[in-house]
Formats: structure tokens, C-alpha cells, sequence
């Protein structure tokens, strides 16, 4: 699934059309959104409105899978208006912890730092951008998800040129981001983190629910077959695992945990190489 | 080869790093404070990582030079270990770095020197004695060596001291750097070893076993000095067999005479780190069965890896004298 945390309603316009997106809640001044594969939080100006959106965003919707943008305009000294970046560095005005988001894929854009300011600032640098959001979010989406899966990108809104305030078009910032929509898109396809989650399969599944039903399991034992019915599951195929429903005839428990355990030293050893 | 190199502030300007960023020139660039701060933080991912690492030029302050563990040893005075890098290209399934550190990219220590200066002042405290000094420990000794230049410095600093002994522990057959000189003989070639069976399934990307048989031979014949390793012992389904003919085969390259020692060791891990190693595998069979937790640390059940260890042994030592034998189980 794709998270995506933008700080104003004018950036994720284009975000939320594209994915088909409906609304599907708020928090405080937090909206979220929902379509088939992704997510988004509008979640204010801020550092922090970010790093609470994001939290919620998270909490509603546990995952282990999800990948984590936060897209949004900044501003940077001598880039040109439209110019996009990846966040490499990630720091702030006001801590001295800082995040270097890892990457997995290739990224279509240049990556930089991005320094997060606690208030709007028309100061530029040449080797950083500015923005008031990527440090918050940063920090509180590494709770639900790695590094490789979190990254910020940013789009220069304001330069030296032509600095914050004097000019600040919701249209014009709708189209900076919708101009990155189909990096965006082949970001995440090829970006080498879309990775299958891990279902067991069917037979697995029955023979837990079964087991569970037929013997009373301390919790250490519960959590030894979980993990070896896991094993078997990852070794035997249908037909093979079907037969396993034969061990359930054991009249006590521990015989039937160590028949699981003597099934895993034997197939592990024929399936190691 | 590399798309992102991290340079620790301290080694910006170091030789080796302009060396190294000329070559690559087309790497992003990222400045980082102490490496630790790219390479230590929780909440990366060991597996996504390794699909492509980063590199980081960094230096290493200090315990550059350490002791082994006891039970690890070729028969010298004293053996150390020392790691110029962290993290490998390869990505043995059974190797303890993936449990070990948060993240796959590779860190290396450019302050060769001041590694050269530890061994030497290691050496000179008791120059009587003869003294051991393994590297590969955290990373493959050799397969990086056209990027990190390692051999260049570490092989002329030990032809010119015979009292001390270097192994390079190995799986490449990136052998270049060695043929082109003429051998040294305080300096072991010491590769790591397992059937085909277990190289195929375990041992992704590192060079075919045929190829290092090959490389074995060639640095045999050019008169280098010559370990094998048989490390760590994977037990599998007819796997006593299979050890027995791969030994044959081993010897049949490389002729008895060449070898300087042959090493054997046994599959074996802290807890915490295979249970790392397991989470960031968990359909991995290697980590499933036969095995058993004894003093804090996960290995074979130990009738298994008795028969193991000792019928491989047995096999061994019908080829070399005890003396080149040294097991470390
Ligand atoms: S070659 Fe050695 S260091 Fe490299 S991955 Fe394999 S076991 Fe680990």
C-alpha cells in the first residue's frame, strides 16, 4: 500500500484524483483518503501536524508493507521552479538527530538534504532545500515502516528569484505536483521494495485453527506451533502439508508438537540444498 | 557499480576517497558526520538493502587490531583479526553479517595506514613472538580489492616483516592483485569452501565452487601459500557423502603439497544474531530443522554435528599431517 502525507489540500489534489481516492476520516485538522492502493493524509503546515498525521495515518491502518511519501513544495537557492528532489539527509532547525533515508531502486530524481524549518524562512542555500514538513513525518512514518520505505520528495516552489510570498498560486503548486505523478508511479513500481507479503497458505492455516481447537496449548506452546506450522509451511507443498492433518490423531499435545518438529529436521535437511 | 557514497566528514580529502570518488564520479555524493550515523540507525532493512548497497568512506578510530576468540588459531605465537571493511558483495544465507548490523551497505575504513601502524606496534611488543593476523572477518578479503586497493598496501607491509602472518579469507577469484607479484610466504590465500550443492543454494553470488578451484590451483602453482577452509559445515540430506567426494575434489586440484593448513569449523551463532537472520529469511531451511540452543548459542543438535565434524575430519587428514590440520569447533 502507498502512504502518501502532504501538507495542504492544494498538493494532494492531483495525488488523490490519480488514485481515485475517497475521503475517509479526519483527525483535528487531518483529512485522510482512501482508494484500492493507496492512502493519503492532508495534514497541515507544520512539522508536527505532520509527525501527528502521519501517526494516525499508521495506527488506522497497521501494515507491513507500506511505502511512505511525503511530497510536497519547498524552496532552494538556485534551482529552477519545478525542479524535484529526493531527500538523502534529512535534518531540521530545532534537533540535532537527523535521517538518511536508504534506497533500494534507482530514483529518478537528484537526491538532497532537506532542512525542515519550524518557520517560514525566505534564507536559501545552494546544496539544501528548505521545507516545514519532511523532518516530522520522517520521524513518526520510521515507526510503521524501514528506511527504504520512507522517503521524502520535494518540488522547488520558491527560489532567490522569486522568494515565498511573492507568488503562491494553489493552481500553480496543483500543477508543480502533478508534473512528478508518473515518476512518482515508476518510483514505486521499480523502486525494488514491492515486496509480496507473507500469507500462509490455506492448509497451514486449517491445521493451526484445528490444533488450537483440539489440544490446550500453554502460550509458550501456542507460539512453538505457530512457528512450526509457519516452518512446514514454508517447506511442504499442498500435498504434503495435507497429510499433516494425520498428526492431529495424536492423543496429546506434546506428541503432536514434536511430530511437527521431527517432520521440519527432516524435510529442512532434504530442502536446505 | 555504486549509486550512493556516504564520506565521513573526517576522510573527505583522504587519497584513498578522491581515489575512489574519481572512479565512481557518477555516485551521489552524501556528506555524513561519523559513519554510524548512515550505518548504525535501527529501521533499515539488512534484506532490501543488500539488493543494492551504498558505499561509505569512513575511518576507524581505534580496536583495529583485536585478539581472536580462543579455539581460533593456525598454530602461531598469537593470532588477531582486523577489518578494513564492514559487509561483503556476497551474501552467504549462513553468514553472521546479516545478523549482525542493521544495514548492507559497505563501510570501508580508508585509514589503511593506521591499521598498518596497530599490526606494527602488535608486532614489535614481543618481536620474538609469531603473530597471526586474519582479515575477511567482516567482509571478503579479496572481492572488493580492485575498489579498496587492500592488497597494495597490506602484501608489501608483510613481505617486509616475516615475524607476522597475514591470511586473506576468501571466496573470489578476483586473483589479479596476487599473480601479478611474486608470492610471499608469510601471506595464506585461505579459501572458503562447501560442496556444490551447499554453494549453489547458500552461497549467493559468490564465485562457482568450479571457479574457485580454479583460483586455487593457478595461485598454488604461482607458489603462494594455500588455506582451506571448510567453514561452516552445512548439514543436508546425504551431506556426509557429499563432503567426502567434495574433499577428493578439493585434493585433486590442489595437490596436498601446496596447502599450508586446512581449517574446519562448524555452523554456529549467537542466538540473537540467527534469530535476525531468520526473521529476515523466514522460509529458509538452513534455520528450521536439527537445530539446538547450548551455551547462548544456536548450532547442529550435537550428535549431528559429531558425525559431521569427524567424518569430514577423517577424510581430511588422510590427505594432510595433523600438524596443517586445525579444527574449531
Ligand atoms: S563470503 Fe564470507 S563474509 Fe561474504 S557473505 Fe559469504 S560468509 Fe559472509
Amino acid at each position: 500500500m502507498k502512504q502518501f502525507v502532504l501538507a495542504l489540500y492544494c498538493e494532494a489534489k492531483p495525488i488523490i484524483q490519480y488514485f481515485r481516492m475517497k475521503p475517509c476520516g479526519k483527525h483535528g485538522q487531518a483529512q485522510f483518503f482512501e482508494g484500492e492502493t493507496a492512502r493519503l493524509a492532508v495534514t497541515g503546515v507544520g512539522s508536527l501536524s505532520s509527525a501527528v498525521a502521519t501517526t494516525v495515518l499508521g495506527e488506522r491502518f497497521p501494515s507491513n508493507d507500506s511505502t511512505w511519501l511525503n511530497i510536497g513544495i519547498c524552496g532552494g537557492g538556485d534551482f529552477a521552479i519545478g525542479d524535484a528532489f529526493i531527500g538523502n539527509r534529512i535534518t531540521s532547525d530545532y534537533s540535532r538527530e537527523l535521517f538518511y533515508p536508504q534506497l533500494v531502486g534507482k530514483s529518478p530524481w537528484p537526491g538532497i538534504e532537506i532542512k525542515t524549518l519550524n518557520t517560514p524562512s525566505n534564507r536559501y542555500e545552494t546544496n539544501r532545500v528548505f521545507d516545514m514538513e519532511a523532518f516530522g513525518f520522517y520521524t513518526a512514518a520510521l515507526k510503521f515502516a524501514s528506511s527504504e520505505r520512507v522517503q521524502c520528495i520535494k518540488i522547488i516552489s520558491d527560489n532567490s528569484e522569486s522568494p515565498k510570498g511573492t507568488h503562491f498560486n494553489k493552481t500553480e503548486i496543483s500543477s508543480l505536483i502533478a508534473s512528478q505523478i508518473p515518476k512518482i508511479e515508476s518510483f514505486l513500481e521499480n523502486a525494488g521494495f514491492s515486496k509480496a507479503q507473507y500469507y500462509m497458505k490455506s492448509w497451514a492455516n486449517d491445521l493451526l485453527t484445528k490444533a488450537k481447537n483440539r489440544y490446550s496449548f500453554t502460550e509458550t506452546e501456542r507460539h512453538q506451533l505457530s512457528s512450526r506450522i509457519r516452518q512446514l509451511d514454508a517447506l511442504l507443498d499442498l500435498e504434503e502439508g495435507l497429510c499433516l492433518q494425520l498428526l492431529l490423531s495424536s492423543p496429546k499435545k506434546g506428541q503432536f508438537l514434536e511430530q511437527l518438529q521431527s517432520k521440519i529436521d527432516q524435510v529442512s535437511r532434504q530442502r536446505v540444498c | 557499480m555504486f549509486g550512493r557514497i556516504y564520506i565521513e566528514e573526517a576522510v573527505q580529502n583522504h587519497p584513498r576517497t578522491l581515489e575512489i570518488l574519481n572512479r565512481y564520479d557518477r555516485a551521489e555524493r552524501i556528506d555524513c558526520g561519523r559513519y554510524g550515523e548512515v550505518f548504525n540507525p535501527k529501521r533499515q532493512s539488512f534484506r532490501l538493502q543488500k539488493q543494492n548497497p551504498a558505499l561509505i568512506l569512513a575511518t576507524k578510530h581505534g580496536n583495529r587490531v583485536l585478539p581472536t576468540p580462543t579455539g581460533y588459531g593456525l598454530g602461531a605465537d598469537q593470532h588477531y583479526y582486523f577489518s578494513h571493511m564492514l559487509n561483503c558483495l556476497y551474501d552467504c544465507r549462513y553468514c553472521f553479517l546479516q545478523g549482525m548490523y542493521q544495514s548492507a551497505n559497505y563501510v570501508l575504513f580508508v585509514n589503511y595506514e593506521d591499521f598498518v601502524n596497530d599490526i606494527k606496534a602488535t608486532l614489535d611488543e614481543d618481536p620474538s613472538k609469531q603473530c597471526f593476523f586474519f582479515s575477511g572477518y567482516d567482509c571478503d578479503s579479496l572481492a572488493m580489492d580492485k575498489v579498496t586497493g587492500f592488497t597494495k598496501v597490506f602484501l608489501p607491509f608483510f613481505a617486509q616483516h616475516k615475524n607476522a602472518w597475514l591470511e586473506l579469507r576468501t571466496k573470489s577469484v578476483n586473483i589479479s592483485s596476487l599473480l601479478e607479484r611474486e608470492p610471499i610466504p608469510n601471506v595464506v590465500v585461505a579459501y572458503s569452501l562447501n560442496p556444490k550443492p551447499v554453494a549453489d543454494s547458500l552461497e549467493h553470488r559468490a564465485p562457482p565452487i568450479k571457479n574457485r578451484l580454479t583460483a586455487l590451483r593457478k595461485l598454488a602453482e604461482a607458489g603462494w601459500e594455500i588455506g582451506l577452509r571448510f567453514d561452516p559445515l552445512i548439514h543436508f540430506e546425504n551431506g556426509i557423502e557429499k563432503y567426502s567426494q567434495f574433499i577428493d575434489q578439493v585434493f585433486d586440484s590442489v595437490p596436498p603439497g601446496y596447502i599450508h593448513s586446512v581449517t574446519l569449523g562448524t555452523f554456529r551463532s549467537p542466538k540473537n544474531v540467527l534469530k535476525k537472520m531468520e526473521s529476515l529469511y523466514p522460509k529458509e531451511p538452513l534455520f528450521m530443522g536439527n537445530l539446538q540452543l547450548k551455551d547462548g548459542a544456536i548450532g547442529y543438535e550435537e550428535a549431528i554435528e559429531q558425525s559431521l565434524f569427524s567424518s569430514v575430519e577423517e577424510k581430511i587428514l588422510q590427505y594432510i599431517p595433523p600438524s596443517k590440520y586445525f579444527p574449531c569447533q
